[in-house]
């Protein structure tokens, strides 16, 4: 335990020292600011642009700014994450600074968990400081609009976050470098929305967790159609960390 | 300006709520940026002046980029 909460600090403070968090906790507070900017002007570019032929764009609402964050956070902000956390593991291992605190006595599952925390902290705060930034711009300037299982819906965004860190986590074990980590995480992504095409594992696929944000909003897709996803999602990472310690403890460093 | 339906400066009254925070945020990072390239001489990709012409010509991708890549240790 004093093990992990060592190295937990530790890991945190290279974020710190390595500008990652800065990096993150930024992009993230562009995203929380450009959904709601997005959404608010479309329809003026639009018109502006198409000077010629008018296009009847509905007035914008606090659902084209939901929109915008869930798209934003599911697309761009998952790929920043794992970029950013790509070589969580393969940067120790190279630069052989891990090695020495092994070869002392540091614990290996602690190595791994203490990660583990440590990319699913970011990932929360990031996600907070851009929901939060969102929410306050939305209902600043729509503040009549109400939207529904808001707070579920995000929840469910955090979840498939946390269960795509698992994911990286286990690739970061399994294979050597930080290109091996990413392609496979990718992969895993491209596979869920192969997977996606396919109407009767709908239900159960993380990724409804992220693509259907919206549709919980508006209420047409129902809040209890997605406890298989969000059972699958955290089992799955559940598995993911524990297979990453065992991988860990065997492997040849 | 008149033929795109809207002027600058209009658009700066109408929506500076949002884009002064994004400038901020913009130009954090690139001070950031600078800060770091002109604390380290070492880098494991390019050199000083590459790296100084990309943080300040372009916006929020490029001081990332220097984070990520051009970072040198120590």
């Amino acid at each position: 335990m004093s093990h992990y909460l060592a190295f937990l600090k530790k890991e945190v403070m290279e974020g710190f020292r390595t500008y990652k968090v800065l990096i993150m906790v930024l992009v993230f507070a562009a995203f929380g600011i450009l959904s709601p900017l997005t959404a608010k002007m479309t329809p003026v570019l639009l018109d502006a642009l198409a000077e010629e032929f008018t296009i009847s764009l509905p007035e914008p609402a606090a659902i084209d700014s939901w929109t915008q964050f869930f798209k934003n956070i599911a697309q761009m902000g998952i790929i920043v994450v794992v970029i950013v956390f790509g070589g969580i593991l393969a940067t120790e291992l190279s630069r052989g600074t891990l090695i020495n605190m092994l070869t002392k006595g540091l614990s290996r599952v602690a190595v791994i968990l203490s990660k583990y925390t440590y990319m699913v902290l970011i990932w929360t705060v990031c996600l907070l400081i851009c929901f939060i930034i969102t929410f306050a711009y939305t209902s600043y300037l729509w503040p009549n609009d109400e939207v529904r299982n808001l707070v579920f819906s995000v929840f469910c965004l955090w979840l498939f976050g946390v269960f795509i860190l698992s994911i990286l986590l286990f690739s970061a074990t399994l294979v050597r470098g930080m290109s091996g980590c990413l392609l496979m995480t990718g992969g895993s992504i491209v596979v869920m929305l192969i997977i996606s095409i396919w109407p009767a594992v709908e239900k159960y696929n993380p990724l409804s967790l992220a693509s259907f944000n919206v549709q919980l909003l508006m209420d047409t897709y129902k809040v209890t159609d997605l406890f298989w996803s969000i059972g699958v999602a955290a089992v799955l990472s559940v598995i993911f960390v524990t297979t990453s310690i065992i991988l860990f403890r065997k492997k040849q460093l | 300006m008149d033929s795109i339906g809207f002027d600058l400066l209009k658009l700066l009254a109408d929506y500076w709520i949002f884009l002064l925070p994004l400038a901020l945020i913009q130009l954090g990072l690139m001070i950031a940026a600078l800060i770091h390239i002109f604390k380290h001489a070492n880098y494991k990709v390019g050199k000083r002046w590459m790296w100084v012409v990309i943080v300040c010509l372009v916006s929020t991708i490029g001081p990332i980029i220097y984070f990520i890549i051009g970072r040198g240790e120590n």
